[in-house]
């Protein structure tokens, strides 16, 4: 969930964008390191009337850049402080960290109300003067809450540096929930919940709580009755416990000066009292494999289009294990980008659909969920299911060629190469690699990573993570005709539109 | 000295500080530089070399948009982004995005209502294989009649996949047609699927002929490269065909924007096809975004509408009586509109408060001037804006081809950001009072 305050910029009408989206896999930086892979070459010989240069030129290897180092210190009261300099544009971003995600309430709905209170009044401030006192600036903060944690987030100009870093603390350390503004976002987030939410989006919820099982990673994101009953007093003690420094970043990208910046900081900042008991839930706790041993299949009855949505969904890895880097390469060469096994099965040999892809996400210290999906008319989905489903395992049993496997990691360290444009991005995958307690050189050896993935590796993660009894397949269609061709497939669980179970 | 020669810097100081700190001298951005200049063909080209890092970006834009379409082939600028695609005499039917991916680049295009834009961002080392592919796309497509009907699947797919999904999506449409009388105003940009339908393979041919043609094109290419090399791979990918063909006809999209909008036009309710909720809509014509009042009309709207803390967000969303609500300008090369949207809290709640509330605001601005702090707030907001639009090399690259095909000045992207900041609380009221008026604007209730 991630609300911003400021609405959408003046622009111009784009009504249409073209046929290959931009998709950069999130958090991936290159090296200088020359990764030397072969040249690619996807000439066609063909003849042609209007000759301009006898051939394509040859796609060159992609070399990197060198990773901007990002500098780190530590308040007293545990806070860590990550920065990432940057002084090509004045602007600066900075993002506030808290271990206080959906893994952490007893209550539902705690954790994203709690992040959406932050922004309602403190001490000094009420809600009106603090959005006034940033709009000012020119920009807004904004709250975001999933899973693991809860972020308050600012790009402003950088000479306003000293003036946001102070309304963010303000937010961390003096929130105040007053009573009228609690009455009032959760009047807003139950008139929103009805909202049009997608296929994909209901899909992915239904999956997470299959995969995840009982553990605090299947809590489903609440609803509004769950969120009409909320008291003030379970948001005010979540935001005593888990709005501490203790377990916190601070991660500051742009044009500031580290120096300047730690003073800032600590004059802020310093004043955060920690909490003795915060700390994050052991892996005990979580049965991360989930419930199923046999294929299982959940339809949700929802005729939202002529279409039905199908997908495959599995958990996946998190940053911290070994199988990370292969997932990525593996996941682009099966389903990521713009051209990959899936889309060329069902879109070029089917054409069955426009929409064939696969992705995946990871958390800091289990693992995220990993999904291929296509959008298709009814009569197509058993062959879906199918099609996906050898794509899949195809990948477990043969090695991918080597020119294949370089493609997709000339286009996964290309994405890095870019993504050095948005310095707040680079320091995301620091953040991360911080957050699942990895060493710096994680961060710093990003690309070496990808690099290094070889096709054993590949067949490795996809043998491991694919297998039949680990899969569920998730359905987005009407019952009655679905029924039929899904029952042979596993056993079949019924949704309604809202996600809820039926019976 | 004389000390009296300091007295008007005195004066001048004394009085920035009376109205605002905004006045002060704010630090200006460091203009993007960049050389123009024009191929035999008529091939106009921008060349901006930046090395800050090891990335480069290709656009090219073409003088065609959806308001260049006539009455009964519509739809046709936008199945030509996807045309552009199915090959060319080196390239094969989709390969042009793979080559770019497996460069470890990406490359995307848009139909806008005022153009068509194609473009690149990737490492460094693969420029020569962007020009390449832009080049011979625009000298060599495969157009065939199986191409034509394959890109016209295509968008109708994407209809299917995109538009129907989305409730509000015909909403900007619908006000279009009510406020203007011009067809070139006032159609979609993805066409309806009857024209679509109809178009003929030789009706394709003739709008290539017509638009996709080096002197109806810009060339934009920002990053690191050297621009020496650069000219000379230009020259040999682009300069192969002779002299410039024959201008396309000028669009005319006039509108009577001094008479009233017929009273029988100005309202009307549209069925949202999907299960959402309701939506206000007030829209007023205003001129296209060359025109010397658009600054201030830009201002206006940001200080009625940008956010929960504009007039229109405090008064609709922080009250409870809407969800979001938004006030925009659309900057376009014609006749184009400012609109007040907002959404009701639930399913059944009416949209006459929401009217209501836009009517006081309007009321309230065409009445007294905005005030210091609102300007004060609004030229950060604006300053923050012009900072963010030039932070990659595809967004620096698409700005000057875009700035030279809408205003005929890639320079655009580097003076605009101080024209706003010059607009007064002056401008903002006489804009308000000139633009904002009872006969001059449309309202659509969508539920």
């Amino acid at each position: 969930v991630t609300s911003t305050v400021k609405t959408n910029r003046r622009s111009r009408v784009a009504l249409l964008a073209g046929a290959v989206g931009l998709a950069i896999v999130g958090g991936i930086v290159a090296f200088r390191s020359s990764i030397q892979t072969k040249l690619v070459d996807l000439r066609t010989p063909r003849s042609s009337a209007v000759p301009i240069d006898p051939q394509i030129p040859r796609v060159e290897s992609v070399s990197g850049v060198s990773f901007p180092p990002v500098h780190r210190f530590r308040l007293k009261n545990g806070l860590r402080v990550m920065v990432l300099e940057d002084h090509r544009l004045p602007r600066i971003t900075m993002r506030l960290i808290f271990p206080a995600g959906r893994i952490y309430e007893s209550v539902p709905g705690t954790a994203e109300m709690t992040a959406a209170m932050l922004d309602q009044g403190t001490e000094t401030r009420r809600a009106e003067q603090l959005a006034d006192s940033i709009a000012q600036l020119g920009t807004s903060i904004s709250w975001s809450s999933n899973q693991e944690t809860a972020t308050l987030s600012v790009t402003g100009l950088s000479e306003h540096t000293s003036d946001l870093l102070l309304f963010l603390s303000d937010m961390a350390l003096h929130s105040r929930f007053p009573t009228d503004r609690f009455e009032l976002k959760k009047r807003l987030r139950v008139a929103n919940d009805i909202t049009f939410q997608g296929a994909s989006s209901l899909a992915q919820s239904v999956a997470v709580r299959a995969l995840y099982g009982k553990n605090p990673y299947g809590f489903f994101p609440p609803t509004a009755g769950q969120i009409q009953s909320l008291q003030q007093a379970d948001v005010i003690a979540f935001y005593d416990h888990h709005y501490r420094p203790n377990e916190a970043i601070l991660a500051v990208a742009g044009d500031i000066d580290t120096r300047s910046l730690q003073k800032m900081v600590e004059g802020d900042l310093g004043k955060w009292t920690p909490s003795p008991q915060i700390s994050l839930p052991s892996p005990a706790q979580f049965n991360t494999e989930g419930g199923a041993n046999a294929p299982q299949v959940d339809l949700i009855d929802w005729a939202y289009d002529k279409q039905v949505y199908v997908s495959l969904q599995c958990l996946s890895v998190s940053y911290a294990g070994p199988d990370f880097f292969p997932l990525m390469v593996a996941n682009r060469i099966l389903g990521g980008g713009s051209t990959n096994r899936l889309r060329e099965d069902l879109r070029e040999n089917r054409g069955f659909t426009y929409s064939a892809s696969s992705d995946f996400y990871a958390l800091s210290r289990y693992p995220g969920i990993w999904h291929a999906s296509a959008t298709v008319p009814v009569e197509n989905v058993e062959m879906t299911v199918r099609d996906i489903r050898t794509q899949m395992d195809r990948l477990g049993r043969e090695p991918v060629s080597s020119e294949e496997l370089m493609r997709a990691k000339n286009d996964l360290i290309g994405n890095s190469v870019r993504l050095l444009e948005n310095p707040e991005d680079a320091l995301n995958i620091a953040v991360n690699a911080q957050k699942a307690g990895l060493p710096e050189s994680v961060y710093e050896n990003y690309t070496k990573q990808i690099a290094a993935v070889t096709p054993a590796d590949i067949q490795r993660v996809a043998a491991k993570y694919f297998q039949p009894g680990r899969v569920h397949i998730v359905v987005v269609g009407p019952r009655d005709k679905l029924e039929p061709v899904l029952t042979p497939l596993g056993t079949l669980h019924n949704f309604n539109k809202s996600g809820m179970p039926m019976f | 000295m004389n000390p009296f020669r300091l007295l008007p810097l005195l004066i001048i100081f004394l009085l920035l500080n009376a109205v605002g700190r905004a006045d002060a001298k704010v630090p200006a951005l460091k203009a993007v530089q960049f050389q123009q200049y024009r191929l035999p063909n008529g091939l106009r080209v921008i060349l901006s070399p930046d090395h800050s890092l090891p990335v480069a970006s290709v656009c090219v834009i073409y003088d065609v948009g959806a308001r260049n379409e006539t009455i009964g082939h519509t739809g046709l600028a936008n199945l030509f982004e996807h045309l552009m695609f199915e090959g060319s005499a080196h390239v094969q039917s989709g390969q042009h995005s793979q080559l770019i991916q497996c460069a470890g680049g990406y490359s995307d295009s848009m139909t806008h209502a005022d153009y068509t834009k194609y473009y690149e961002e990737f490492p460094r080392e693969q420029l020569k294989l962007a020009l390449f592919l832009e080049a011979d796309r625009m000298f060599s497509l495969r157009l065939t009649e199986d191409n034509f009907s394959k890109a016209r699947e295509i968008v109708n797919a994407e209809r299917r996949e995109k538009h129907d999904l989305n409730a509000y999506d015909s909403t900007l449409v619908k006000l279009q047609q009510m406020a203007f009388t011009n067809f070139a105003n006032s159609h979609s940009v993805i066409g309806t699927s009857e024209d679509l339908e109809k178009a003929t393979f030789e009706d394709a041919k003739r709008f290539h002929a017509t638009y996709y043609t080096p002197s109806n094109a810009v060339l934009a290419v920002t990053g690191d490269f050297d621009p020496a090399q650069i000219k000379t791979l230009i020259a040999q990918y682009f300069a192969s065909k002779g002299l410039p063909s024959a201008p396309p006809p000028r669009v005319d999209n006039a509108e009577p924007m001094d008479s009233p909008i017929p009273p029988e036009k100005q309202q009307a309710e549209l069925r949202l096809t999907r299960n959402a909720l309701p939506y206000y809509y007030l829209a007023f014509r205003i001129p296209p975004e060359s025109h010397p009042d658009f600054p201030a009309i830009v201002i206006l709207s940001d200080i009625l509408g940008d956010g929960n803390i504009s007039r229109c967000g405090k008064r609709l969303v922080e009250s409870g009586m809407a969800t979001q609500e938004n006030v925009r300008s659309y900057g376009r090369r014609g006749p184009t509109l400012l609109v007040f949207s907002a959404q009701a809290v639930g399913r059944d709640a009416s949209l006459k408060e929401i009217a209501a509330g836009f009517a006081a605001e309007i009321r309230q601005i065409r009445q007294q001037p905005v005030t210091a702090r609102e300007l004060a707030r609004i030229r950060n907001e604006e300053r923050l804006s012009a900072v963010r639009s030039l932070r990659t090399v595809f967004l620096r690259c698409s700005s000057l081809a875009t700035n030279e095909i809408c205003f005929h000045d890639p320079n655009w992207m580097n003076t605009h950001p101080a024209v706003l900041q010059a607009v007064t609380a002056a401008d903002v009221l006489r804009v308000a009072r000139k633009y904002l008026t009872a006969t001059n604007c449309v309202e659509l209730s969508a539920r």
